[in-house]
Order: C-alpha cells, then sequence, then structure tokens
C-alpha cells in the first residue's frame, strides 16, 4: 500500500521534480549540439535530468521509509522579511539611501514579537542615520543618500 | 630553501601596516557577528563580504580570512557562555565547554579554548605552506579533463560528508549547477533559462543567493524559533582566565591530537571543520582513562575539538589556494570574493600573485595571533552583545545586507534576488535540505561546464578521455570508491552515528 511515510522528503521530491521540470521547459527551443560541439543546452539538460531523477528517487524514499512530518512555516515572518528587503530594492534608487533604510527597518522589526512603536520609531531613525553616515559619508559609496 | 623565501616574502605583505588594520578590522567584526547566538561563519562572511571589495585584493582576502576566524572564535565563545552553538562545529564545545562554565570555571575553558586554536592555527599554516607548492605544480599539469574530475571527486566528498540524506545533497548540487549555468552562454551567446528577462541574461550573482540563502533564511528561522528568554547568562561568572596547571597538562595532548586530526581532515571537502570537531571529540572519549566525566566539564573535551575545527578550518584552505576548489562552504563565499576581485582562482595564483598568496597564507597566522590577544582580555565586551534585544540586532543586520548587496553595482536587481534568495532559503530548510552543497555546486558549475566541454572538444566528442589520462582517471576512480563506500549500510550507520554523536 502506498502512504506518504516521509512526508518532508516527499515534498522536497516534488520540489526537486518541478525544478528540473521547469528547467527542461524553459530549455525547449535551445540547441542540443553533440558532444563534441555542445550546444547552448547540453549540459543544462543532462543536469535538468539529473534533477528529475534525484527528486524521483527521493520521493518514491518517502514512500517507503518513515521521516519528519512537514514543518509549520512562518509565513507572517517570512513575507515581513523579504518583503522588507523587496521594498528596499523598489525605492533605493528614488528616494534614496535614508529613507529606504527606514522602511526596511519599520517593515522587518514587525518580525519580532515584542516589537513596540515607541521603541522602533527612534531606532529605525537612529539605525538610517548611521547607514547615512557610515555608507554615504565614511564609505564614500556612491549612491543617492535623500530624496532630492 | 623556496618556501623560505617565500614565506618571506608573505610576512612582508601581510606585516605591511594596511593588512594589519585590514586582518584585525576582520578579526575583530567576525568577532563582533559570530558572537552573536545562531549566526555561523558562513552567514557572518556573506554579510561582510561587502565591505571587502572596496579593498584592493591582497587586502580583502586577508579581512575575509579574519572575519572567518574571528566567526569561528566568536562561536565557541558564545557556546560555552550561552550554550548557544553558532554552527556546526561549536556543537561539541557546547557539551564540555558550558559545563565548566557552570563549574565556574568558563575563564578557563575560554583560554584553552583560544589556546588551543591558536596552536593548531599555527601548525596548521606551516601544513599549508609546505602543502601547497607540490600540489600547484601537480594541478598545473592538469587539463580540462583531468579538472572536471576533480571537481567531481570534490562534489562527491561533499555528498558523502554531508548530513542527511545523501540523495537530496546530490539533488542540492545539481540545483547549484543549473543556478550557474542560467545567462547568457559564452560560447554560443544563447540566453539560457532567462525567461527573458534581460536582468538574468548576465547570470545570477553569488553574492545575493548566498546571503539570502544563509542571511536571510537564517533569520526568518531565528525568529520563527522565537528568542530563548531566560537563558542562562554566566557572563558575570567570568572571572579569572588562566587555566591551572593541571589543565594544561591534561589539554595538552588533546590539542595535538586535535590539531591532527583537524588538519586531515580539513582538506577533504565537506561540512569538514564539523566533522573535525567532532571525530576529535570521540576519540578524547574514547581515549580517557575514565569517559564518563565527559559531558560534565572535561577540559579535554574542549580542548581537542577547538583545536580540530580550528586546523581544519586552517587546512580548507589548502585546495581552494591551490585548485581553486572549495571544500565548504565558506571557501565557496572566499572564491565569489575572488572572482569579484578579478581573480581567477586556481593554480595559477601562487604564480602570477606570489604576494598575495603567500600574505593570505602568513596573515592566517597573524589573524589567530590577533585573536588571542586582542580577545581574552575583552570577553566582557563580547559577552555584553548578547544583552542586546534581537528585535534591534537582525533589521540592523538586514539593513547591513541590502547596503551591501546594493553597492556591488548600485542594482536594486540584486537586493531583489535576495530578497528571493531569502525565500528559496526557507523553503530548502523547510524541505531539509542543507543549503552547503547547493551554493558548492554554483560556485564549480560554469567552471564544470567550461571544462567539461573543452575536454570533449579535444577529444572529439569521445568520453574516453576521462579514463584514458592516468590523473583523471585515478580521481574518478576515487569518486567511484567514495560512492561504493558510502553505500555500504555498514559505513552509512557509522556515518550517521558520527553526526549523532
Amino acid at each position: 500500500m502506498l502512504r506518504i511515510r516521509n512526508p518532508q522528503d516527499f515534498a522536497a521530491g516534488l520540489f526537486f521534480l518541478c525544478v528540473g521540470a521547469f528547467a527542461l521547459y524553459g530549455m525547449k527551443d535551445l540547441r542540443l549540439g553533440t558532444a563534441m560541439r555542445m550546444g547552448p543546452a547540453y549540459i543544462p539538460t543532462l543536469v535538468a535530468w539529473g534533477i528529475v531523477a534525484c527528486g524521483l528517487i527521493i520521493a518514491a524514499r518517502a514512500l517507503m521509509v518513515a521521516g519528519p512530518a512537514l514543518e509549520k512555516w512562518a509565513v507572517g515572518k517570512l513575507l515581513l522579511i523579504c518583503g522588507g528587503t523587496l521594498l528596499f530594492a523598489l525605492i533605493i534608487r528614488d528616494l534614496g539611501l535614508f529613507l529606504a533604510s527606514v522602511v526596511l527597518v519599520a517593515v522587518v522589526s514587525f518580525g519580532a514579537p515584542d516589537v513596540k512603536w515607541r521603541h522602533t520609531i527612534p531606532f529605525c531613525l537612529a539605525i538610517a542615520g548611521a547607514a547615512v553616515g557610515l555608507f554615504g559619508g565614511l564609505l564614500g559609496l556612491s549612491m543617492r543618500l535623500w530624496p532630492w | 630553501m623556496d618556501l623560505i623565501s617565500n614565506l618571506s616574502l608573505g610576512i612582508s605583505v601581510a606585516f605591511s601596516l594596511d593588512n594589519l588594520l585590514y586582518c584585525l578590522i576582520g578579526a575583530l567584526l567576525g568577532t563582533l557577528i559570530g558572537v552573536l547566538p545562531g549566526v555561523g561563519p558562513v552567514a557572518t562572511i556573506a554579510m561582510l563580504l561587502p565591505i571587502t571589495f572596496t579593498l584592493p585584493p591582497t587586502g580583502a582576502l586577508i579581512m575575509l580570512a579574519g572575519i572567518y576566524y574571528g566567526a569561528q572564535y566568536g562561536g565557541s565563545t558564545t557556546a560555552i557562555l550561552v550554550n548557544i552553538p553558532g554552527e556546526g562545529s561549536s556543537i561539541v564545545t557546547c557539551l564540555d565547554g558550558h559545563a565548566m562554565a557552570r563549574q565556574g570555571r568558563a575563564g578557563p575553558a575560554l583560554a584553552i579554548a583560544a589556546l588551543g586554536s591558536f596552536f593548531a592555527g599555527c601548525v596548521a599554516t606551516i601544513i599549508v605552506a609546505v602543502v601547497s607548492a607540490p600540489l600547484v605544480a601537480l594541478a598545473k599539469a592538469f587539463g580540462p579533463a583531468e579538472y572536471f574530475s576533480l571537481m567531481i571527486l570534490g562534489l562527491v566528498l561533499t555528498v558523502v560528508l554531508a548530513r542527511g540524506s545523501p540523495v537530496k545533497a546530490i539533488a542540492m548540487i545539481l540545483f547549484g549547477v543549473l543556478l550557474s549555468l542560467v545567462g547568457t552562454d559564452i560560447h554560443t551567446g544563447a540566453e539560457r533559462l532567462t525567461f527573458g528577462q534581460r536582468w538574468l541574461s548576465g547570470g545570477l550573482d553569488f553574492v545575493p543567493l548566498a546571503m539570502g540563502v544563509f542571511g536571510l533564511a537564517e533569520i526568518i528561522s531565528n525568529l520563527e524559533k522565537g528568542q530563548a528568554k531566560g537563558q542562562e547568562r554566566l557572563a558575570d561568572k567570568v572571572t579569572g582566565l588562566m587555566p591551572t596547571w593541571a589543565d594544561i597538562k591534561a589539554s595538552f595532548p588533546a590539542v595535538l591530537r586535535g590539531t591532527g586530526l583537524g588538519s586531515v581532515l580539513g582538506v577533504l571537502p565537506g561540512a569538514s571543520s564539523m566533522i573535525a570537531s567532532f571525530a576529535s571529540y570521540t576519540l578524547e572519549k574514547k581515549i580517557a582513562k575514565d569517559p564518563s566525566r565527559f559531558g560534565k566539564g572535561a577540559i579535554e573535551g574542549v580542548a581537542g575539538p577547538e583545536s580540530a575545527n580550528n586546523a581544519g578550518a586552517q587546512t580548507s584552505f589548502i585546495p581552494m589556494l591551490t585548485l581553486g576548489i572549495p571544500s565548504n562552504s565558506v571557501m565557496a563565499l572566499m572564491i565569489g570574493a575572488m572572482m569579484v576581485q578579478g581573480i581567477m582562482p586556481g593554480p595559477m595564483v601562487m604564480e602570477k600573485q606570489p604576494a598575495l598568496f603567500w600574505g593570505v597564507v602568513v596573515s592566517m597566522w597573524v589573524g589567530n595571533a590577533m585573536l588571542v590577544i586582542i580577545n581574552l582580555p575583552l570577553i566582557g565586551i563580547w559577552v555584553r552583545l548578547l544583552d542586546v534585544p534581537y528585535r534591534y540586532l537582525f533589521p540592523s543586520i538586514l539593513l547591513l545586507c541590502a547596503i551591501g548587496v546594493y553597492s556591488l553595482n548600485n542594482e536594486p536587481t540584486q537586493v531583489m534576488m535576495t530578497a528571493g534568495a531569502g525565500v528559496l532559503g526557507y523553503l530548502l530548510l523547510k524541505l531539509g535540505c542543507e543549503p552547503a552543497p547547493l551554493l558548492l555546486g554554483f560556485v564549480l558549475g560554469d567552471m564544470m561546464e567550461e571544462n567539461l566541454r573543452r575536454a570533449m572538444q579535444m577529444s572529439r566528442g569521445d568520453p574516453s578521455i576521462f579514463v584514458t589520462s592516468p590523473v583523471s582517471a585515478i580521481l574518478l576512480a576515487a569518486a567511484v570508491v567514495m560512492i561504493v563506500v558510502m553505500v555500504l549500510p555498514s559505513v552509512m550507520r557509522g556515518r550517521e552515528k558520527l553526526v549523532e554523536d
């Protein structure tokens, strides 16, 4: 009887299967070439098939050998941390380092369980000021610091 | 006598005022971040990498090496005082180091860890210096086929020594290789896996990937686990640093054994310094007259593993400096840093840039010496860092990452990639996949493709070139032997035991 005995590995197997399949799909228009004169897709295709094979083995083993369950995701924290970083990327060019730093620190701070506005606001301003001072002033990196 | 002239060249480079300063800054920064619980050397180096990009190449590598030792050093401080291992290789330090700290002997534990590491560092630096030249001579005779086989061997060793399922490790390596192949193919100019996105045509960059997978993912998972509240703080109990004469007598043989073991294991690719400290702990426990003392504050249990992991950390530079092949993820980061500096890692580095090569080797010793001199008296300051609430720490670390990545070439897409890599890293964490093989595959991927292509062109498409060249045949045979040994069930059990112990 088929039963998923190792959910974590089963998911990992499916993940690798998808990665491999996605890569193969992405290269469907590229030339393979021959072993002597390899085209752009020759090695990536081999690698992608290797990933597919690994994914199948991992998933198949997960049906036979017991293992850990899937852990819950901290989706909120993931979104805050990566989202804050993403926001920084979106605004740094137009609004400058100071505001981008304030936004990043303010957003990601909500990932902590014990965050309070009256702590966070001064902290944001202080750390953004320090960032401008250190990277703009001291290290002299060439990037926009202020919105104007 | 070449060795002496080489070393004196190295000394003149490493002891120049600039480089001493870079080494010092690196060691201090490394300790600063490494002390923070849950932040290991890989994450530390990934975060601080961009700071070194404005430096000249030699200074940058010296600083990175300093960050590496500093981070390891800081990690053992946290392990002994707070019982939180920053990374794999300080897990065993927690066992007896923290037990000693609870008995009010934190000072001697810290001192022995530092002095043992320093001794191991000195010996291993000499080993690096002696072994490198012959290896480089050998490597210069390598053609593309030999290189390809060597990289295969390295990756196989990584799989053999990696924690957890070997198939998952292989999948991660291949995934890393695939990621490294994204972008324009240099031979044909065709765009691969870019899906029409112009910012992908230059390929994925190493720094955003490493920073996302190691830095961001680690922060998210730390936040998820929550701050360990009410952790037993033993900071105030660090009184006398001086170990007693009995401590020294007990530790010295352990340091010697640890150094030997670590030096050998460090050269092998894989989770080297972690394996080294585990192996050393097991060894000390086996040969001790009274094994039951271990786990209750046996000083050999601190001295041996700490020396072993430092020796391993040092000798893991050998394959990186001589062959351009990383033996662990820290070395993968170093190779990434060299490439950003415009240096192609490999056997030519020693010949074309002797000052850089020998300067870095000698600076390893300098860095270790600095850590002992600076850090033991300053231990109180580092410990104070543990009192900074995480809600202030992690936003600062994230900001450092974001600015660092952006400053590479003022490119917001790089920062976006970091955020994406963070999601990927978190996903892989949840799927129980170790990220280190991914990074190794990524670093080696395009080199492997290039060498495979050239080898096949030379042989006119005949794959037998890999077995007709004797060197390549030996390397591949070694890889096959490794795989056979790995799948033998008895060894499998032993390996799991080693990791669990």
